[in-house]
């Protein structure tokens, strides 16, 4: 899957580059800021995301430009949050709008879906996570293991993915704590503790046994 | 207006009496004028009959113009071009024309005011936009270390720093946005969750680190508003109340429905406002005690919360008992569709 990334924040290009790499994503950006369309057409890919505020024309007008040739999916990424530039932004086509300063796994989610939606692509985008020999299926929010399935509350599902996409790294708790608030849901540190005690027991039913170690005074870690 | 014509008149009024005593003195005393009594009480009963008709006349000819233009000024709108027609005496004309004069100066400078504070906002606009962009950088350069917090303790303490920065920018979006708030509002059905929820996402690091426990009670009630400016007011109301909250303190939101409004509760178990200071909450840069011991209290929020409210017609109140919280409500009233067109 090939995304065309305008913006000409080169920080921001960066980090935006960086993530969708993580998912195995091939992303390109454009350098000479008059030749968006050409690189477009070159590169052909399956999904753009456009800043507005750009040098010589502004997104709005690349996003025309862009339609005239093509159905790919545009996802606007702008500081402006004027109901009067959304509008504007769906009118010349546009597929989703997201506002600066944004959360770099909302829009990971939201390129996902809009693959999902155009290409009907369910099950070549990583929908499932493979870990040791089990399978965390995204949509479902369950996990399978020698042909055995757990099914994991909404809150469980979210910690379990949290440490499996940050594999072989400690994931503090506060930093749990911080994406699940980022999500809205706003957990204590006592529901905190009780959520990945019955993950623990959720896996060890399966035969999954001490996967989620702790480490004292740092977070957690899953190998 | 007829005791002031008559004063300014008086001279002459004075002048007439006085000469007619002159006649009548004569009239009686010259010895040579012989007049019987009944042409004597003629003559004057008719100078005076005539006085008064004269008097009539140009009261009512020259009172005209000025009874006329201050009638206009009454109501703010007025037309100094339709006062021609009431023109009558050469004054008139002067003074009109002095009028036309002065308004049409201060018109000018009233227009290049304007232009320049639209300039003002729109170069605000603009630099709230390109801030962002930085801001944004940062912030993706923040949380791509965050798991890693361990080896960069530091880390927090510009995020904190990061979070200050952009709630001042924003601020700073809404203020220059706030002069044109009447026309600048688009309501539309959202549910108090949609204002409550993004921004205690928002301020996450914040009460985790505070340790602070939510309690959330019916946020699923849809009230009618503008979303932007509304998440904006609980964006200001939310952080004084973590501002204030102690350790493991409660941040509770609830609601309440009648069949005329909605009302918001947001409460917090802070140190609480003193009674005699909740009054001038709503003042532009009033801090209160607790305000002056926090750093970083700007004293804008709630101001800009009660002007935002007020436009948008909705309620804002602050209850508070000292040592126990503070309890801050919002009233979203229904209106039928016919009030909230003559609104608009």
């Amino acid at each position: 899957m090939k995304i065309l990334v305008v913006e000409d924040d080169g920080k921001i290009y960066e980090l935006v580059k960086e993530k969708f790499e993580q998912w195995s994503f091939e992303v390109v950006g454009v350098e000479d800021f008059q030749k968006v369309m050409e690189v477009f057409i070159t590169e052909s890919p399956e999904l753009v995301i456009l800043d507005v505020n750009l040098p010589v024309y502004d997104g709005f007008y690349w996003c025309q430009q862009i339609r005239t040739v093509s159905k790919a999916p545009i996802v606007f990424l702008s500081s402006r949050e004027h109901p009067m530039d959304i509008v504007m932004a769906m009118n010349v086509g546009a597929d989703d709008y997201i506002q600066k300063p944004f959360n770099l796994d909302v829009l990971v989610a939201k390129v996902q879906a809009l693959l999902r939606r155009t290409y009907s692509y369910g099950d070549t985008i990583s929908d499932v996570i493979e870990w040791n020999g089990a399978v965390l299926d995204l949509k479902k929010g369950s996990l399978h293991y020698n042909d055995q399935e757990i099914h994991l509350t909404k809150n469980e599902f979210f910690i379990l993915r949290l440490l499996l996409e940050e594999r072989g790294k400690i994931v503090s708790r506060e930093e749990l704590m911080r994406r699940l608030w980022e999500d809205e849901k706003f957990v204590s540190d006592n529901t905190l503790s009780v959520n990945i005690t019955r993950i623990r027991t959720k896996l060890e039913d399966i035969g999954l046994n001490d996967k989620i170690v702790t480490k004292k005074g740092q977070g957690y870690l899953v190998n | 207006m007829w005791k002031s014509f008559l004063r300014e008149r008086l001279s002459w009024i004075l002048f007439v009496l006085i000469w007619l005593g002159v006649i009548d003195a004569l009239l009686l005393l010259e010895y040579d004028i012989k007049v019987s009594s009944t042409s004597f009480w003629y003559l004057n009963l008719l100078t005076l009959c005539l006085l008064i008709l004269f008097l009539l006349w140009r009261g009512v000819k020259e009172r005209r113009f000025l009874k006329k233009l201050s009638l206009m000024l009454q109501h703010d709108a007025y037309d100094l071009q339709e006062m021609h027609t009431y023109v009558r005496t050469k004054a008139d004309e002067e003074m009109l024309s002095l009028l036309q004069h002065i308004d049409r100066v201060y018109r000018k400078q009233t227009h290049a005011l304007h232009v320049k504070q639209r300039e003002q906002q729109e170069y605000v606009t603009t630099w709230v936009h390109e801030a962002k962009s930085p801001l944004t950088a940062m912030k993706l350069l923040i949380n791509a270390h965050r798991t890693e917090l361990y080896k960069w303790p530091w880390l927090k303490d510009i995020e904190d720093e990061w979070m200050k920065i952009d709630a001042l920018v924003d601020q700073n979006l809404y203020a220059a946005r706030l002069q044109k708030l009447e026309k600048d509002y688009q309501v539309q059905a959202v549910s108090l969750s949609e204002l409550v929820f993004p921004n205690v996402a928002y301020f996450s690091k914040w009460c985790i680190e505070k340790k602070l426990h939510i309690d959330v009670e019916n946020l699923d009630i849809l009230v009618h508003t503008d979303p932007k400016w509304m998440q904006f007011v609980v964006k200001q109301v939310l952080s004084n109340a973590i501002k204030y909250s102690p350790l493991e303190g409660k941040l509770s939101f609830f609601s309440e429905e009648t069949p005329k409004y909605v009302k918001l509760f947001i409460a917090d178990q802070g140190e609480g406002i003193p009674t005699q200071d909740l009054p001038r909450v709503f003042e532009k840069g009033f801090t209160g005690n607790v305000g002056r011991k926090t750093k970083g209290a700007t004293g804008l929020g709630l101001y800009f919360s009660k002007k935002i409210t007020d436009a948008l017609g909705h309620g804002i109140e602050v209850n508070s008992l000292l040592h126990e919280g503070t309890t801050v409500i919002l009233t979203f009233y229904k209106r039928n569709s016919f009030d909230n067109l003559s609104k608009m």
